[in-house]
């Protein structure tokens, strides 16, 4: 069968020695991020972006990826112990796991999260495996106009999935789209926007763009923030899940897992709305909703299998279609092209034991968190109490160091800075810098393909409405649009936010 | 009653429009082409104009809306913490070729800490001496990244 031949392919590259290392290496950081105060993994790939420049494309993005999903883990062992979520997909597990932990049995929710998680983990990877073939040889068959068409209805999604102002967010998905643009324009070749200097001839760089936005804009505004107390509670606990747990619990790993996937997959997705609504979904399936919030274990199970099983699924879009459908996403397509590679369906065919070898470490990297995490758990308790006046000079070093040395270029420091700045104003304005960045990395692709569409078409913008395709696609697009401006759907969807907050 | 988060929302439309406008007017001067034949000003040109037009929505409904959403983020800029962290930046960039590694990492995470009052000197020299060899370490000799070492003498 095709998919075992794949996976077989997948293995052998994730299972050489020098990629385990640097999955082991992702997990841990990607746990020691989730577990340290105000650092996140969109600023922790993006510093580490540079230091990848130097390793293989399949190498590097199996470290970037272990960042990403072993923050999941980590963010989730703060939630429950100090009841501090790390993560934002980990809020929910705060919830019950931390009312478990006071319970005494921090020890059976750390075990139910990590176990719920490698299950989630086994699936998401599977899926990916699953489908990742057949989405890519149908967009292989897309032309300009449906491409162009689906980046509109990504973009317009992931704006409507994440929360906040619909309409701030698209404006700053313009402002990214149009940072996109500076530099020398490939097809015309006059330089656009570099004001004379030879600096930007080259365009924005997209680890400037990242590491000023997450990283420096990030520390200003949590240093600027009241200092956390972080205490952990004294027993964890035991080490093991009784029938009654593991009857209960198991379930609810299996609904997360499943219902984390598809939200997975949608645009604005990631790990977040599968935590929240898996939550939402044991709490009305429960006999006993009332114990939720009282630490109920089906309350830690679903969300963490959840988080994990969308943090996996999410990378669908962006390995089959070149589309992001988050920050980290858009940072792994940055990686991706920083190492020549084009992002979108073409990737399986010409890079196949990237992609593969990447999806199969994936697992691999689950696997590890799980060996790793319930032993190492002390030094994450350890490590979580830091505290982040210790902590941030160290960031600030780190993205200083990292930015200079892509291109040995002071500018791109300062231009960091300027973002770092822009960051901040953007957080106090209450824009969310995370759509910007999608923009920026679309913007290059959008123009090329509505170039592309629009000569083909000999001018003629109809092309976008006649390709039947691409219709649907903007329709889809125009109609979530439409939806979310309406003010009684807008209403509502404040709530579910709010409630999910609130839950 | 008029919120915060309302005059907030009003000074982010504004912003989007001046920045709309202004990427607008310097691509008008960029070819236009046609959309048959796009130039490089097309697209800019494009959005710019519609992001002038999405920021003025926002003003607008923010100069007109009655109910405000409750602000998330507190309105108040810590003007401290924004000084001290962009100047260690820019400092890094100022000094990184001439003053080599060593110097600049222990300059920066000093500079970096005065970003709030009432952190222990102690605490940020030794802070400081950490960092510096773990830089030194891993990006000088580990990685090899390119720059000096010490600041070059004559």
């Amino acid at each position: 069968m095709e998919l075992i031949d794949n996976l077989v392919l997948g293995f052998s590259v994730a299972l050489t020695i020098q990629n385990i290392l640097y999955c082991l290496l992702g997990t841990i950081l990607g746990t020691l991020v989730g577990v340290l105060p105000g650092l996140g993994p969109l600023a922790t790939i993006a510093m580490l972006l540079p230091i990848s420049f130097g390793l293989e494309p399949t190498t590097a993005l199996i470290l970037l990826a272990g960042i990403y999903y072993g923050a999941q883990y980590g963010g989730s062992t703060t939630a429950i112990l100090v009841n501090l979520p790390g993560e934002t997909s980990a809020v929910v597990t705060a919830l019950d796991g931390y009312q478990m932990a006071r319970q005494g049995r921090a020890g059976e929710a750390l075990m139910v999260a990590a176990l719920g998680s490698f299950f989630a983990g086994t699936v998401g990877t599977l899926l990916i495996a699953a489908f990742a073939p057949s989405l890519s040889e149908m967009a292989l068959r897309f032309g300009p106009a449906e491409y162009f068409a689906l980046m509109v209805l990504g973009l317009i999604a992931a704006v409507v999935l994440a929360h906040g102002s619909v309409i701030k967010a698209i404006a700053m998905i313009i402002v990214g789209l149009l940072l996109g643009l500076v530099g020398t324009d490939v097809t015309s070749g006059d330089a656009r926007f570099t004001f004379g200097s030879s600096h930007l001839a080259d365009g924005i760089d997209f680890v400037v763009v990242a590491m000023g936005l997450f990283g420096i804009a990030e520390v200003i505004s949590n240093v600027a923030g009241p200092e956390e107390e972080r205490k952990v509670l004294g027993k964890l606990g035991l080490w093991k899940l009784s029938k009654e747990d593991f009857r209960r619990a198991a379930p609810a790993a299996v609904r997360g897992t499943f219902l984390g996937s598809i939200l997975g997959i949608l645009p604005g997705g990631g790990a977040v709305l599968g935590s929240f609504s898996s939550y939402m979904l044991e709490k009305k399936l429960s006999r006993t909703p009332q114990a939720f919030g009282k630490g109920a274990i089906e309350g830690v199970a679903g969300p963490e299998a959840a988080n994990n099983a969308g943090a996996q699924t999410s990378f669908i879009p962006m390995l089959t279609l070149g589309l992001p459908s988050n920050g980290v996403m858009a940072l792994m397509i940055g990686a991706l092209t920083i190492h020549n590679i084009q992002p979108g369906p073409g990737v399986m065919s010409s890079n196949p034991s990237l992609f593969w070898g990447l999806i199969a470490s994936m697992w691999v990297g689950n696997l590890l968190l799980v060996i790793l995490n319930l032993p190492l758990i002390g030094v994450w308790i350890k490590l979580l109490t830091v505290r982040y006046r210790l902590l941030y000079p160290a960031i600030v070093v780190l993205c200083c160091i990292g930015v200079f040395s892509v291109n040995n270029s002071e500018f791109h420091v300062l231009l960091m800075a300027l973002f770092g700045v822009l960051g901040y104003v953007f957080t106090k304005l209450e824009c969310e810098p995370a759509p910007l960045l999608l923009g920026f990395v679309l913007g290059p692709m959008m123009e090329e393909n509505l170039r592309r569409a629009m000569s083909l078409a000999k001018g003629d913008p109809s092309v976008f409405v006649t390709r039947p395709l691409s219709l649907v696609l903007l329709l889809v697009a125009a109609g979530l649009l439409v939806m979310m401006l309406a003010p009684a759907v807008a209403r509502r969807r404040e709530q579910a936010f709010e409630e999910s907050h609130e839950a | 009653m008029r919120g915060i988060s309302d005059k907030r929302d009003f000074v982010a439309g504004l912003m989007f429009t001046t920045f709309g406008l202004a990427v607008a007017w310097i691509s008008s001067g960029y070819e236009i082409g046609s959309a048959r034949a796009m130039g490089a000003g097309y697209l800019p040109l494009v959005l710019g104009g519609l992001l002038a037009v999405i920021g003025l929505v926002i003003a607008g409904a923010a100069l007109r809306q009655g109910t405000p959403s409750l602000p998330r983020v507190s309105p108040r800029i810590d003007w401290q913490p924004l000084l001290a962290i962009t100047a260690t930046v820019v400092l890094f960039a100022l000094v990184i070729q001439v003053a080599g590694v060593v110097l600049t990492t222990a300059a920066v995470v000093i500079v970096s800490r005065l970003a709030r009052r009432g952190y222990a000197w102690w605490e940020t020299l030794i802070l400081a001496a950490a960092l510096t060899a773990v830089c030194v370490a891993v990006f000088y000799y580990g990685l090899g990244l390119q720059f000096p070492l010490w600041p070059a003498f004559g």
